[in-house]
């Protein structure tokens, strides 16, 4: 397989483990967001601020960051949603970017240039691979077991999603929910942004900006929300497979990145239009959860 | 002394600019029922349109109606979206995708470079008397004539209106064509007064929805968008007066962060369980 093949595939896992991340609380939750984004922005920078400027050995970088990201991330992600459902998107959109634009400003992150030479295992292909398909892996798992089929878990959150006030009186608790969906998105958003660190051998405010958010978002819908984690493998392959037609194209160098973001954006607003639930997403029928649960 | 003097002047012009732009989000937003990023494209488009028309009078007139065209439709696929089924999130989204749309064909059209309106178009309109007067006209529109009478009473119950008798969807169409062409006299003035670029789209979204939030904390009213839009203006000036670098997208975000947290909405399942 030769290293461009490998990037796709590194690309294609990076983007589907963001949009699982996301739709575990957009689709199934009801709370369709950006903070997966800004939680793999952690992830990437405190890798980079740890091996680069700290000193730490990768392997051990990537546990603290991990742990750190949680530390941060579950927080964050559960003052964020406090916000009222149509509100979370806009408050995390802010949220991203107020901390990209933070970033840009610190000069122990490095400013506009960010950290560079940030090391990886072996070459940073493999080591990015290394990681998001680790991420890929156990983070897939857990989400499969949580969101995939039915359970406990599952049908409380889209209790909550569907009808909130009779989950309250039957003794759902939204927080302890809505906290075990927010750690596992938390960490496999920071376990992206470390893949993506490592690839790119270096940590910047744009790998981190509104493209990414747009690109994952195009994933979810593509996929299908609220379907089975596993869907968004489909979205994303299939979104890293129309960047590269477009880059097969016979544009200018300077025509190609605009050209994918208009294409990215019209196919995003096409599936929105024509079909909302996407290629894979279930129908959501008014309360079909709490009478599965009851 | 002077430069004080021409801080605050300058800061004024910004408040200006702000309210306009401000007061564009808010129709367009009014008339689509979310918050109108998409509009944020007829800001940049104007100056381009108008640039390519010869930085003529007549090319900023055709520049307004171009965006109030554009607005029409983007209200007319707004209500067929939210008709099937679309949620006030997703219609955000092909919202915010609408603007990447303009900004990324405007940077392929002309590159992601800024541009400035010729000296003789500045001259013969004068930036900053135009964005006042533009403002107490549209403040006067909204108290005194039936359109404005029409988007108050649209804005407190379109049901009300619906019973009526008034065609709500034609009252839609009218503010969101009226926003999208204040935000396009918006970004003529702004690049008459400075530069603009296709990039900024997202900062003139975020600027719109803190004032647009902030506003329907203090009453969901045009002159409370308007004023919060001028908080604004005066928090980024002072910002970069007393801090280094560019903190001006972080001041508007943290804003807008705030201003969604500090919101009451009894539809908040937080706010129920409580």
């Amino acid at each position: 397989m030769s290293a461009y093949a490998i990037y796709l595939v590194v690309l294609a896992l990076q983007l589907a483990m963001l949009a699982q991340a996301s739709d575990a609380l957009g689709g199934h939750g009801g709370r369709v967001g950006v903070s997966s984004v800004l939680f793999a922005t952690f992830g990437g920078y405190g890798y980079a601020f740890a091996t680069v400027v700290a000193g730490v050995d990768p392997a051990t970088a990537i546990l603290l960051t991990t742990l750190g990201a949680l530390a941060i991330g579950v927080p964050l992600g559960l003052l964020l949603l406090r916000l009222r459902e149509d509100d979370y998107l806009l408050g995390t959109l802010a949220a991203q970017l107020g901390a990209v634009e933070l970033i840009n400003n610190l000069p122990l992150l490095g400013g506009p240039l960010g950290i560079r030479n940030v090391p990886g295992f072996a070459s940073s292909l493999w080591g990015g691979l290394l990681v998001v398909v680790l991420a890929a892996a156990i983070g897939g798992y857990v989400l499969f077991r949580m969101l995939g089929r039915p359970n406990r878990l599952r049908e409380s959150l889209h209790w909550l999603r569907d009808d909130a006030p009779s989950a309250f009186a039957a003794g759902i608790s939204q927080r302890a929910v809505w906290m075990r969906v927010v750690a596992a998105q938390v960490a496999i958003s920071a376990a992206v942004g470390m893949s993506i660190v490592i690839v790119q051998g270096y940590a910047s405010p744009t790998t981190f900006g509104l493209s990414l958010s747009i690109a994952f978002l195009t994933a979810i819908y593509l996929g299908g929300t609220g379907a089975s984690p596993l869907a968004m493998y489909l979205g994303a392959a299939l979104l890293v497979a129309l960047g590269e037609f477009v880059r097969s194209l016979d544009l200018p160098a300077s025509w190609i990145g605009p050209f994918q973001q208009i294409v990215m954006a019209s196919l995003l607003i096409a599936v929105l239009a024509l079909r909302g639930r996407g290629l894979m997403g279930p129908k959501i029928e008014v309360g079909p959860s709490a009478s599965r649960l009851e | 002394m002077s430069g004080a003097f021409l801080y605050i002047a300058g800061a004024s012009a910004t408040a200006l600019f702000y309210a306009l732009v401000a007061s564009g989000f808010f129709l367009a937003s009014l008339a689509t029922r979310h918050f109108c990023f998409a509009a944020a494209s007829a800001f940049v488009l104007a100056p381009y349109i108008a640039l390519g028309l010869g930085s003529t009078a007549l090319g900023a007139v055709v520049a307004v109606l171009a965006a109030a065209a554009v607005g029409s439709l983007y209200c007319l696929a707004s209500t067929y979206l939210a008709k099937h089924g679309a949620r006030e999130g997703q219609l955000l989204i092909v919202s915010i995708a609408a603007m990447i749309v303009v900004e990324n064909m405007l940077v392929l059209s002309f590159g992601n470079v800024s541009i400035t309106l010729q000296r003789d178009f500045v001259a013969t309109l004068w930036p900053h008397t135009i964005a006042a007067v533009v403002v107490v006209l549209l403040l006067w529109a909204w108290r005194a004539t039936i359109a404005g009478k029409l988007s108050r009473a649209l804005l407190d119950s379109p049901l009300n209106l619906a019973l009526r008798g008034v065609p709500v969807a034609r009252v839609e169409i009218g503010l969101a064509m009226a926003g999208f062409a204040l935000l396009a006299v918006g970004g003529l003035l702004w690049a008459s007064d400075g530069r603009v670029k296709p990039s900024m789209c997202l900062e003139i979204g975020l600027i719109g929805a803190v004032a647009f939030i902030v506003g329907k904390m203090f009453g969901a009213r045009l002159v409370a968008v308007m004023l919060a839009a001028i908080g604004l203006a005066g928090a980024r000036v002072a910002l970069s007066y007393f801090v280094e670098g560019d903190w001006s997208m972080t001041a508007v975000a943290l804003l807008l962060l705030a201003a969604l947290t500090l919101r009451r909405d009894d539809r908040s399942t937080m706010a129920l369980r409580s």
